[in-house]
């Protein structure tokens, strides 16, 4: 009986503060888990050492430099979901944009070109140093502008493909760019890429001696402490990442992301419309290599390198696990699914097999989680494509984009069927909507 | 160079090169199959061929020979390719074109887990198929090999098109391909017909596999990786709506890539891949159809 009282009381509690929630107006209500994940986010460097490494299946959270590498991937889930969930063109060759971006960075911001000697406003280099050296702020956004100019040009032959020829090309360049690379270091005896090594070390972001006096920012993030550099490297891809947010919801909202999912919904309705096709289709390329130039420099930079295994065609098709996971098109939930998928993939599947072997399996009996990765992320896509095509988080319209495509039944139904065809006056001529009476 | 010009060596060559394109030529089919009959590019469609090569593996490492592996193999790649198509493909048919090439992409990385599932990842070789003695034809040496990959190349191919062209069976899976509605209509069950694509797709694939694997010094589960770009590149050359164009346009690439490759020094063995992927962006910007395929106008 106090049992019931209680549960009675407790709920009219919540539906009280169910009530208040209500009145706030509709902008507060809709910012206010997006303020709390951010204030979790940015205060993550402070409690991830004390959280407890023996929490059940998934152990413990990622350790702050894995968290780093986990996010730039999800910067470029996001910057995909502008190219594959926006426009509806299907890119299984995004890992170019990543790997022009770090290669961007490796040759602006490194000894790799010894004949010359350029230095602008890198923090922390002798003066002596050969090589280009320009500051990772500035290399982040040539990176962009550089892979976005990448983007556009591999786009313009191939965007007039319809959608699987699209995804074969854009396979082929995921393909042809790594080979490049590893063969790249002697173009007519010119060491462009430095071949299977890499370039390597690369500059770390800093902000110099006169901002370091001024405000007291950091001169270079590796060789600072506190805060520690994995610190630094967080909050800064956190940063970016909110950047990269918050244009591309805004670019959704634009007059060219409403042609982008014109395009999407129906190619030739929206080209009729008066929309243009090739050059719409263009920008949603410009735009995703935007974003995944500048996370493909900035990972260079906080790993001091850039190699060519890192360019995998598995990494494009992991980007696009993310997407299709999350819900195409739906922000939040590629930034969820990403989270989720990049965590599994450097963390979370180790720690879920360890805890599978000590928990669940005897010791003759151990499985090796990680190594069937690719395995599980295909089960996933296959899962979700069939029981839940819109994601986990559907955007709206794509959601009625799907129901409205898929609302036919399958192909053995009779294509045509003859209604009331059993009811009295059936067949015989009359007025549409009124059964002549025999 | 001209001056040294070797005309054994571009005879041997063009038949290594009609050899690796006829095994492409089997895959780009397998493709050009379920383009047809479906409108998708199946991306799964080297990993299914890499997995009956495993299941060839199995079964001669159990004490079969070969060529009755060979066949057991094809009869199970056919009953796996009809499940596969019942299982996974039958509930998106009505889905968008993306959902479906998707849900392909996925089938790539399962059936690839579920090889290094089933098969530790080590290396392994496959006996081979047939003697790899040379063979002297009008004074040029060619290995028993490659000539033999080309006539069960040719072989498989020439059974395809009778199949399709001379029975009831092949009537109706044409019939599918250019009107699955109307086909209905007839009587035709139109489901199960993409299923049976699906079957036979698999045997050529695994067809493909088990020929390509034994060329090799020793295979793991990447083995189709490659020939499944090159099965695309050939199958873009011929036009990917056209079987003819697929086999010849996989032929032609197996050559041109051979040559090319021997001729061209800076080409060498490393970037035949992009020669490929080159010769799939030219075709779709000057030929979009291919050399043997139709350009297709779409009503709305």
């Amino acid at each position: 009986m106090r049992g019931y009282r209680q549960r009675a009381v407790r709920a009219s509690r919540l539906s009280r503060v169910a009530e208040a929630w209500g009145t706030l107006p509709e902008r507060t209500r809709s910012l206010t888990p997006v303020v709390i994940v951010v204030a979790l986010a940015v205060t993550y460097p402070f409690y991830v050492d004390s959280v407890p490494t023996n929490l059940p299946v998934i152990k413990t959270v990622p350790p702050l430099h894995d968290a780093v590498t986990i996010l730039v991937f999800v910067m470029m889930g996001v910057g995909l979901n502008i190219v594959v969930g926006y426009a509806g063109l299907l890119d299984l060759g995004y890992v170019a944009f990543y790997a022009i971006g770090a290669y961007t960075a490796g040759w602006l911001a490194s000894g790799q070109f010894e004949q010359v000697k350029v230095h602008f406003g890198a923090v922390g280099i002798p003066s002596s140093a050969t090589g280009i050296h320009i500051s990772i702020w500035l290399v982040l956004l040539i990176a962009a502008v550089v892979t976005a100019v990448g983007g556009i040009l591999i786009g313009l032959p191939t965007l007039r493909l319809r959608g699987d020829y699209l995804a074969i090309v854009t396979l082929g360049f995921g393909e042809i760019i790594p080979q490049f690379v590893r063969n790249g270091d002697e173009l007519h005896g010119f060491d462009l890429t430095h071949g299977t090594f890499g370039i390597s070390p690369i500059d770390p972001p800093g902000f110099g001696h006169t901002l370091n006096s001024a405000i007291g920012l950091p001169v270079r993030y590796d060789e600072s402490f506190p805060p520690t550099p994995d610190r630094l490297f967080f909050w800064t891809i956190l940063a970016l990442i909110l950047l990269t947010l918050f244009c591309s919801m805004r670019l959704r909202d634009s007059r060219l992301g409403r042609a982008w999912i014109a395009i999407r919904e129906d190619e030739t309705a929206a080209g009729a419309m008066g929309i243009p096709l090739m050059r719409t289709k263009t920008w949603a390329y410009a735009g995703g290599a935007f974003f995944g130039g500048i996370a493909g420099a900035y990972i260079a930079t906080f790993n001091s390198g850039a190699f060519p295994t890192q360019f995998d065609f598995n990494i494009s098709v992991f980007l696009l696990c993310m997407v299709i996971l999350g819900g195409m098109g739906s922000l939040w939930g590629v930034v969820v699914a990403g989270t989720i998928l990049a965590w599994l993939n450097f963390d979370g599947l180790g720690n879920i097999g360890s805890w599978i072997n000590t928990t669940l399996l005897p010791s003759s009996h151990q499985i090796d989680v990680p190594k069937y990765s690719f395995g599980i992320y295909g089960i996933i896509i296959v899962l979700m494509m069939l029981f839940r095509p819109t994601g986990l988080i559907p955007e709206r319209r794509r959601k009625r984009e799907i129901e409205e495509a898929t609302h036919g039944g399958p192909l053995d139904q009779p294509l045509y069927e003859m209604r009331g065809a059993d009811e009295p006056g059936a067949g015989e001529r009359g007025e549409p909507g009124k059964v002549p009476r025999g | 160079m001209l001056l040294a010009f070797d005309w054994t060596q571009l005879a041997q060559q063009t038949v290594i090169g009609l050899s690796a394109g006829g095994l492409w030529a089997l895959l780009a089919l397998a493709l050009v199959l379920i383009y047809r009959s479906t409108g998708v590019v199946n991306f799964a469609q080297g990993e299914m061929a890499m997995f009956s090569t495993f299941i060839a593996w199995s079964l001669i490492h159990h004490g079969l020979s070969y060529w009755q592996a060979f066949f057991l193999t094809l009869a199970i790649s056919f009953a796996g390719g009809v499940a596969l198509e019942r299982v996974v493909i039958r509930p998106v048919e009505r889905a968008p074109v993306l959902t479906v090439v998707i849900v392909t992409l996925g089938l790539f990385f399962l059936v690839d887990g579920a090889a290094r599932w089933f098969w530790s990842s080590e290396t392994r070789t496959l006996p081979n198929a047939f003697s790899t003695r040379p063979i002297t034809v009008a004074g040029v040496a060619f290995s028993i090999q490659d000539l033999g990959n080309i006539a069960v190349s040719l072989g498989v191919v020439a059974l395809l098109f009778a199949l399709f062209q001379f029975t009831k069976l092949g009537l109706a899976l044409r019939a599918t391909a250019s009107n699955p509605d109307e086909s209905r209509l007839v009587g035709i069950r139109v489901s199960w017909m993409l299923a049976l694509g699906w079957g036979l797709a698999a045997a050529m694939g695994a067809v493909s596999g088990m020929l390509t694997a034994p060329a090799l010094a020793s295979f793991d589960q990447n083995l189709m990786q490659p020939v499944l770009l090159y099965a695309f590149a050939g199958a873009v050359l011929g036009g990917i709506s056209s079987p003819f164009g697929a086999v010849v346009g996989a032929l032609l690439l197996g050559v041109f890539v051979n040559l090319i490759g021997t001729y061209v020094d800076w080409i060498g063995t490393d970037l035949r891949l992009p020669v490929a992927l080159a010769v799939i962006l030219g075709v779709l910007l000057v030929r979009p159809a291919g050399l043997f395929g139709r350009a297709s106008a779409r009503r709305v």
